[in-house]
């Protein structure tokens, strides 16, 4: 036996032995404790079973903890955090909570709808109360649409990143847009309303039809806290049809995203729409969209049966995402 | 041609600063009435809209009583789609459209309730003629009485 596979071996023991000494005292002495987090999902506090909180952690707006050392594990926005270094790991970069800035360059290329954008080590669009970063390539906050979308225009390739505004994907010069516009509270508990407005950003020769792939879900939560089961959710397609010779949908071009009333019992909750859209050139919609057919989509041609459509001649998809929340 | 003519009428009225916005204005709801395509009047509303949209404060403060009927007369044009896009426009404006209230009362009747049920949850349907107007009712009256200036 040489000398690897006798350390492998005793790794192997030492690890077992670990395990079961770790269900042993499991066994023993299991104790319970809840993490709290606030709105951008950083843990600021725990709490034991009979719900006295045991520890709280505050941030500095950054994500620097104040008062107590950093500790290895979950942390700011939910991001694992690093003892050693007090750096805060977001997948793509690390980010340091002291400069409030990432260590490393922006993996996603720069785009031209937000100047914000070309910070290449900017975190959250330097509003760290508004946004958070998922995975260190794009600025997310509540109630705002937070996609990356897949896009080549006149060269330019690679992931894009938008919340709100405006934003677009293209293939052959052809580029579907969508220009969004996020209401506060102006749907039901105080949520928000995304209407996004679709466009070509140049004429279509042939025509064709955006198509929309869009699924909801729904999570709530009743007063004392307990998941409400069995909540309904839905996907379906719309569309928008364009002209021969049009950049514009008509008669419509328009989407809307709101929650216009909530049963009173759903204390606490969020709705998601997600999906994908694309431009399909020179597309005859299936005779199973049929104007009106899906209540969500309004008077739009819609479906909730898979159209099954070839991508041949559509340009890539544009992730579609949009989440509001209540209370 | 016919819809890229009135493009460039409705940028064109509009662009200038020196333009009297009521006339601009009612020149582009007769350019929109006389395209010969309902795509061409569809397209003409929407650039209405977007433009309408773009007025600064005091260009708004400018609109009359006569010009609200103008875009009123809107909600008359290709059914739903009038309904639409005239009522999207009126709520740009307003208190300024307070005079098309009952113009849109009157709309609101003509459009068919889309319940989008979730379960026991409603959710806006992506697009709703009837939900625009009432949200354009909702804009006019939820804004302060606002002093109209006189006729032209």
């Amino acid at each position: 036996m040489n000398a690897g596979m006798k350390t492998l071996l005793v790794r192997a023991a030492a690890g077992a032995a670990l395990i079961l000494c770790g269900l042993f005292n499991q066994a023993a002495a299991e104790t319970i404790t809840y993490i709290h987090t606030d709105a951008l999902g950083s843990p600021v506090a725990e709490t034991d079973a009979a719900g006295n909180v045991i520890r709280r952690t505050v941030y500095e707006p950054y994500g620097a903890v104040v008062g107590t050392p950093v500790a290895d594990g979950p942390g700011y926005t939910g991001h694992v955090s690093d003892a050693s270094t007090g750096l805060s790991y977001m997948q793509q970069r690390y980010m340091d909570p002291g400069l409030g800035m990432f260590l490393s360059v922006d993996p996603v290329s720069p785009i031209g709808d937000s100047v914000g954008a070309f910070g290449r080590y900017r975190y959250a669009n330097s509003n760290p109360y508004r946004y958070f970063d998922p995975d260190g390539r794009r600025a997310c906050g509540k109630d705002t649409g937070c996609q990356l979308e897949q896009g080549a225009l006149g060269g330019f390739s690679g992931v894009g990143r938008s919340t709100a505004g405006a934003r677009s994907t293209s293939i052959g010069g052809q580029r579907l847009v969508a220009n969004e516009t996020i209401n506060r509270s102006a749907g039901a508990n105080g949520t928000s309303e995304l209407v996004r407005n679709w466009s070509l950003s140049q004429v279509s020769p042939r025509g064709g039809a955006i198509v929309q792939d869009i699924s909801v879900t729904v999570e709530a939560y009743d007063r004392a806290g307990k998941r409400i089961v069995g909540l309904p959710s839905t996907r379906y397609w719309e569309a928008w049809t364009v002209s021969p010779g049009s950049s514009v949908p008509t008669p419509y071009g328009q989407d809307t995203f709101k929650v216009n009333s909530l049963p009173r019992e759903w204390h606490r909750g969020k709705v998601t729409w997600s999906g994908s859209a694309r431009f399909y050139e020179g597309l005859s919609l299936p005779s199973s969209f049929v104007p009106g057919g899906v209540r969500s989509a309004g008077v739009l041609p819609s479906t909730s049966v898979d159209p099954e459509l070839s991508t041949s001649s559509a340009t890539p998809s544009v992730d579609v995402r949009f989440q509001v929340e209540w209370p | 041609m016919g819809v890229f003519a009135l493009f460039f009428v409705l940028s064109f009225a509009f662009a200038g600063g020196e333009e009297d916005v009521n006339r601009s204005i009612t020149s582009s709801v007769h350019e929109i009435k006389a395209q010969p395509t309902a795509d061409g009047r569809a397209l003409g509303m929407i650039a209405l809209f977007e433009r309408l949209s773009g007025l600064g404060k005091d260009k708004v403060s400018e609109v009359n009583n006569s010009t609200v009927h103008e875009i009123a007369s809107l909600l008359d044009v290709d059914g739903d789609v009038g309904r639409f896009y005239a009522s999207k426009a009126l709520a740009v404006l307003g208190c300024r459209s307070r005079v098309a209230l009952p113009l849109l009362h009157d709309a609101i009747k003509k459009t068919e309730p889309i319940e989008s049920n979730l379960g026991p949850m409603v959710l806006a349907p992506a697009v709703s003629p009837r939900e625009e107007i009432e949200k354009a009712i909702k804009a006019i009256e939820g804004t302060s009485t606002c002093e109209l200036p006189p006729e032209s």
